[in-house]
């Protein structure tokens, strides 16, 4: 029990660099496919990711990037200079990213199954298989939260194959978990509603800091509003990384957008999730 | 003046209850909690909006409903305020938030960080749903108008991967907290937005509470019914490359409890699936009775960005 303690100790003493409204962001969001030889199109992916940013610029976050169909690159996912370390628009840039846009669902899923995230950039479309391609908080990459709003990227049944090698920095992640016939709907709000409860509202009354909308841990927020607009049997998962078992669920449960805890580094993973 | 207020009021509040930061740690406390960079007040405060202290009368009445309807036992002293359309009154322990204006409530026990700490409900899922149908009625929210209550079972596992081996290894999963979703109807019509989400503590109080029911306005109600019958004679849905049309229901949306603006609207929604296997992500909708798009009730008012210019990198053509 004193390891435990001495594990998170060493959590709130690393996270000094990151204080509150230190964090910066970064969306992706991609409507169109069909430049791409990829059908269907979506509707509300860039409107999604632009509700997300409304609120994370309420509380004064920094954007590193906001790119939007094709401006969103095929390599953004995937580990390596100039590709998710592009300063550009990479995803291992900035400390926070939410990518909206398609996935891809098996029926069902098995445990080897690959995730992904789908993209379509220069005339050609982009299948990045997230275990295969993409590192987190490697070679100074910062990522600390991937917030992935597709379908299917986090797949129950392959999450170890798929999740725990990304995880070489990152903190949390969060995602669904589906199949084809049962999957998430191109919501405009659903984003939002999570970027809100991970930011909260705050007010002040002489000198009294007040919750005006309660501000929650990533996971909760998550667990609150990652059902939104996802069909039955659709579950919202969100998974964490670090050191021991115990410090992998602590974070998991307590771990808020900011502050957040120091980098992790370890290989105990721990997950949480909620089905339709 | 000022400066004799905020004295007066820390010392209104004072008791072990009440912290003015919002992390701040209890003495003797045995265990390490977390604490993430403590952030002074003052800097923290500074850079937030100034509430307006809310009315005797509303603050009367809000801290009544935490009371009578969601249980809440208020501390010695509270704080009452107004806040972008919300009332907020608190103890620094339970915060409980309203805006009249879409009906929304939050409330929310904080615990040493969050209120989500602890086991959460033990009890039967019966109680649970007895318990949001109550809370719902104690409201003056109609039963007719529940459509469905919902108990959402949260899971929790773990693994590792042993680092000489590469071998992953991972825990059976365990049952976990459970929540309720309470979902919404008017005259058969589903009310998509409207929704409560509740979650008690082990001991059956409230540890957090979300909900956004408010009254549907009258012509929003009426454009709805006649979507429905538009639906069931046989509403064209625009058809989408790549996809056959696998719903469509009429239905009202409305701005949720997290939101500081009050849209409502009616519409149709269509939900699409894609013909290719490969792509996920189903299209979705919303149509007025002429088949075009009606915009998705805002959060908040808020500027939206500029178009972004071409990104500059070249990007070499990957295999797929």
């Amino acid at each position: 029990m004193r390891g435990v303690w001495f594990a998170i100790a060493a959590l709130i003493v690393a996270a000094g660099a990151h204080g509150a409204g230190a964090q910066n962001y970064s969306t992706g969001a991609v409507n169109t496919y069909s430049t791409c030889g990829l059908n269907p199109d979506l509707s509300n992916r860039i409107e999604a990711a632009q509700r997300f940013r409304d609120w994370y610029n309420l509380a004064g976050f920094p954007i590193v990037s906001r790119w939007e169909n094709d401006n969103v690159f095929n390599t953004d996912f995937t580990d390596g200079p100039g590709k998710d370390m592009d300063p550009g628009g990479g995803s291992d840039v900035p400390d926070m990213y939410l990518f909206a846009g398609h996935g891809s669902c098996q029926n069902p899923p098995t445990a080897t199954d690959p995730d992904f995230v789908v993209t379509c950039s220069h005339g050609a479309g982009m299948f990045t298989d997230i275990g295969a391609s993409s590192r987190w908080g490697n070679a100074g990459g910062q990522l600390q939260f991937a917030f992935i709003d597709a379908s299917c990227p986090m797949d129950l049944v392959s999450l170890g194959n798929n999740w725990f090698p990304p995880f070489q920095g990152l903190h949390m992640a969060t995602g669904h978990s589906g199949r084809v016939t049962n999957d998430t709907l191109d919501s405009a709000s659903r984003p939002a509603e999570f970027a809100a409860r991970t930011i909260g509202v705050q007010t002040t009354f002489l000198g009294i800091v007040i919750s005006t909308i309660p501000k929650e841990p990533v996971t909760w927020a998550w667990m609150d509003t990652g059902l939104i607009d996802v069909q039955p049997q659709v579950c919202a998962v969100a998974i964490a990384n670090d050191a021991t078992r115990d410090a992998a669920i602590f974070r998991r449960d307590n771990e808020f957008v900011s502050p957040s805890l120091g980098r992790p580094s370890g290989n105990w993973y721990a997950w949480r999730w909620v089905c339709n | 003046m000022k400066k004799l207020l905020v004295p007066l009021v820390t010392a209104l509040l004072a008791g072990p209850n009440v912290s003015h930061a919002a992390d701040e740690k209890k003495s003797g406390d045995p265990s390490p909690t977390l604490q993430p960079m403590h952030v002074p007040l003052e800097r923290s405060a500074r850079s937030l909006p100034e509430a307006k202290p809310l009315s005797a009368a509303d603050a009367k009445t809000l801290k009544a409903i935490g009371t009578k309807v969601f249980g809440v036992k208020w501390g010695e002293k509270t704080v009452a305020v107004s806040d972008r359309g919300f009332q907020v009154v608190t103890d620094g322990v339970t915060t409980l938030s309203h805006r009249p204006a879409g009906n929304a409530y939050f409330l929310q026990q904080k615990g040493k960080e969050h209120a989500f700490e602890g086991r959460g409900f033990q009890g039967s899922t019966g109680e649970l749903k007895a318990r949001g149908a109550r809370l719902l009625t104690g409201l003056g929210i109609a039963k007719r108008e529940i459509a469905n209550l919902q108990v959402l079972q949260q899971f929790v596992a773990a693994g590792r991967t042993d680092p000489a081996s590469g071998r992953m290894t991972v825990e059976t999963p365990l049952s976990d907290r459970r929540s309720l979703l309470v979902t919404r109807a008017v005259e058969g019509i589903p009310v998509w937005t409207s929704r409560l989400k509740l979650d008690l503590d082990e001991k059956g109080g409230i540890a957090a509470l979300e909900l956004s029911w408010p009254k549907i306005d009258p012509k929003v109600m009426a454009m709805a019914r006649r979507l429905k019958k538009l639906v069931v004679s046989g509403f064209k849905a625009p058809p989408r490359a790549g996809a056959k049309i696998e719903s469509v229901q009429a239905g009202i949306l409305h701005s949720p409890a997290a939101a500081f603006v009050d849209d409502q609207v009616a519409a149709v929604r269509v939900v699409y699936a894609s013909l290719d296997p490969r792509l996920g992500m189903k299209p979705m909708v919303y149509l007025d009775a002429e088949g075009k798009p009606v915009p998705v009730p805002r959060q908040l008012d808020a500027r939206p960005d500029p178009p972004t210019p071409q990104r500059s990198q070249k990007e070499p053509t990957p295999p797929r």
